[in-house]
């Protein structure tokens, strides 16, 4: 196939062209019938700078690349109903055209292997007996990693099923009894040649926007696991990755990125929660663990580290590092500052929402609530129960959702300086007043409220972990607005990061468990889907104002995927 | 039988870990997951997990123990041992290990770049 295909080129080289592509290299995407083929994904890859960016082809098959440098590229074309085109090491250049082909008569195989994990998990999920198993199964499980890609769809023994939810519950994905029951039995379908017969069928098919540009830089760092990023207004784009202890700052014009390790003096592998029965993933080499960073007026970055339950404070010109260390609870996450440079961030495990302030320090801390007594003791107790489970030989926790401890995951600040937090296992957003710290809270229309932003408006835009719901919360009337992902089969993605921003308060959406980055446009309440590359995640995401979009993308574990990536979005005027 | 299951992972440069529930990568494979109630090998006098490299990139190793059941016996402590035979050079340690702890890097070595690309070399 391939060499059929360079053929071709050879031929058409210089003879074919595409109205509109004067400067930059084009062409088209056919099928083996000489139709066109739409929504087609186009990318090439420079390996030697870990650079790459991808087109969408239009309703003709035809596409045109962005300005590259001359030089050769590792070329492919992904479409969900075609086997994937790979051509290494191909010559482009500006003018360059490029006729290319695809084979429609895909085998079952192949259609199957194109298939994002979620057509896999689909399979699963029809055969748990309940809702409540199914949305335990997704905030459990794809909070952290996808269900259904080729690491997770492999055929398993019931005993090796059991070690596995074992060892999942150990790092922080504990099952109920009842779901670790019927999980063996129900994944048992994992891949099979019926399932690979099921997932041959036509699907629904993406609809990008064929003017998108969609670059990457890869991060060359083995076991990174960025989790959040921002643009600086001086133009780079920061990192953090919770694994490594790193900041990447990423320069776009240039295409260099810089890395700055955190110091973590002597602490030893999990910093502050350092234990002996600390279960953290085989790759991780952390002691602060970043999770979350911001930029404040003064063009500093604050960021949150989590394992070494600190602030840090990196100023970009001397490259200098300071720690705020006494902090009023345990695992500080998600940071944001507000416009009077106060930090706000999320205590994680014991359930508060902290605020700093540098020039008047010390930091403080709000309590959130708990939505019944067992979680409130629960939360109440962290510190003790977290250091017996880490230190003792007690049992291996058999708690679920419903029963587990209350603890903050997203955080936001809205344009009138409210601080707006999620509470998953509580199903809960709440408001606290920045100026006196009352907190309110409002029951969420889902039970594991998650990503949260909030809109030009003063809206609150908050996705669900244990379904392919999200919502809009307008504060005046207190009403809920819902809508699902347009993901398909329904009900087997869910929202891996959330972003709102320009132009007129577009949301977009990662998949989790899809490969795919999704616009949903709230006035026509319509969603544009771009497909990314397999087993992609997108940890998170943030908008600059002239509605260009940047993401993290990462795996957990890292070799589920791609490497981790820094992404930019951008649709040409 | 085995008195306790340990788990042995491996984590190669390219931060990819063969444990149990990866046994075979790209890196190489983990021969056996021995569990709670598997047999022991003819005259072994205890459990052993082997993982088998492809190829020795250079780079950093890791190699970790997990003491995730305790099978039959009391939660006690117990001995365990790692060799590596990576590259013509044997890397060794002992220690001991309480139950549910998890020593991710409870060996780990440096492969240079002039001493890779061996084949068949593992840890034990």
């Amino acid at each position: 196939m391939t060499q059929i295909i360079t053929a071709l080129i050879t031929i058409l080289l210089g003879t074919y062209t595409v109205a509109g592509a004067h400067d930059r290299a084009a062409g088209r995407i056919d099928d083996h019938l000489r139709k066109p083929v739409a929504g087609a994904s186009v990318t090439v890859v420079d390996p030697s700078r870990g650079w790459s960016t991808t087109v969408y082809t239009d309703q003709l098959g035809r596409f045109t690349l962005p300005e590259l440098l001359d030089a050769q590229y590792d070329l492919t074309v992904t479409h969900p109903d075609h086997d994937t085109l790979r051509i290494p090491k191909r010559p482009i250049a500006a003018r360059t055209a490029l006729a290319l082909r695809l084979d429609l008569d895909a085998t079952a195989d192949a259609r199957a292997d194109s298939r994002a994990a979620n057509h896999w998990l689909a399979l699963l999920l029809d055969r748990l007996p309940s809702d409540t198993q199914r949305r335990e199964l997704l905030q459990q499980c794809t909070s952290c990693h996808q269900l259904g890609n080729p690491a997770t769809r492999r055929a398993r023994s019931q005993s090796a099923w059991t070690k596995l939810v074992a060892l999942m519950a150990r790092l922080g994905g504990p099952l109920t009894p009842a779901l670790r029951e019927t999980l063996p039995a129900a994944a048992a379908v994992a891949d099979t040649a019926a399932a690979r017969q099921i997932l041959a069928q036509p699907r629904a098919l993406p609809n990008p926007d064929p003017a998108a540009i969609v670059t990457g830089w890869t991060l060359n760092a083995p076991g990174a696991m960025p989790r959040a990023l921002t643009v600086h207004p001086d133009g780079h784009v920061y990192a953090v990755d919770v694994a490594r202890d790193a900041l990447y700052r990423l320069d776009p014009e240039r295409g260099t990125y810089e890395t700055f390790a955190i110091p973590s003096k002597d602490a030893a592998l999990g910093g502050h929660f350092a234990a002996p029965r600390l279960r953290l993933p085989a790759t991780v080499t952390a002691r602060t663990g970043p999770s979350s960073l911001d930029v404040a007026s003064d063009g500093a970055l604050w960021l949150t580290l989590s394992l070494g339950n600190a602030l840090a404070r990196f100023d970009p010109g001397p490259r200098t590092w300071t720690w705020e260390r006494d902090l009023p609870g345990l695992f500080p996450a998600n940071l944001r500052i507000d416009l009077h440079d106060r930090l706000w961030y999320t205590l994680a495990l014991s359930n508060q929402i902290g605020t700093f302030d540098p020039a008047r320090g010390p930091a403080r801390a709000v309590r959130l609530p708990a939505r019944t007594w067992a979680q409130a003791l629960a939360t109440g107790l962290a510190p003790e129960t977290g250091y017996l489970r880490a230190h003792a030989a007690v049992p291996a926790p058999s708690i679920g959702p419903d029963i587990d401890r209350a603890a903050p995951a997203a955080l936001e600040i809205a344009h009138d300086g409210g601080v707006w937090f999620s509470q998953p296992n509580a199903g809960l957003i709440g408001r606290i007043d920045p100026h006196t710290g009352a907190t309110e809270t409002f029951d969420t229309p889902f039970s594991a409220p998650r990503h949260l932003r909030c809109d030009a408006h003063g809206r609150v835009w908050v996705s669900d972990a244990a379904s392919d719901y999200f919502a809009r919360f307008d504060p005046t009337t207190t009403q809920f607005t819902t809508w699902r992902l347009p993901t398909e089969p329904a009900g087997t993605d869910t929202a891996s990061a959330l972003a709102v921003g320009a132009p007129a308060d577009t949301i977009w959406i990662g998949g989790a468990n899809s490969d795919t980055l999704m616009r949903f446009d709230p006035d026509q309440e319509s969603f544009t889907t771009y497909p990314l590359p397999r087993e992609t995640v997108v940890r998170a995401l943030t908008i600059e104002p002239d509605g260009t979009v940047w993401g993290v993308t990462g795996n957990t574990p890292t070799w589920h995927g791609p490497g981790p990536t820094i992404l930019r979005l951008k649709i040409p005027n | 039988m085995p008195a306790v299951d340990l788990d042995l992972y491996v984590t190669t440069p390219d931060a990819r870990t063969i444990y149990f529930a990866s046994a075979a990568t790209i890196d190489g494979t983990l021969r056996h997951d021995v569990a709670c109630g598997d047999p022991l090998a003819p005259g072994a006098p205890c459990a052993s997990e082997t993982v088998v490299l492809r190829t020795i990139a250079p780079g950093t190793y890791r190699v970790g123990v997990d003491f995730v059941d305790v099978c039959a016996e009391s939660p006690a402590p117990v001995a365990f041992d790692i060799a590596a035979d990576l590259a013509g050079i044997r890397q060794e340690t002992s220690g001991t290990i309480t139950p549910g702890e998890f020593r991710p890097a409870a060996l780990e070595f440096v492969v240079p770049a002039d001493r890779g690309a061996a084949h068949g070399d593992g840890a034990e």
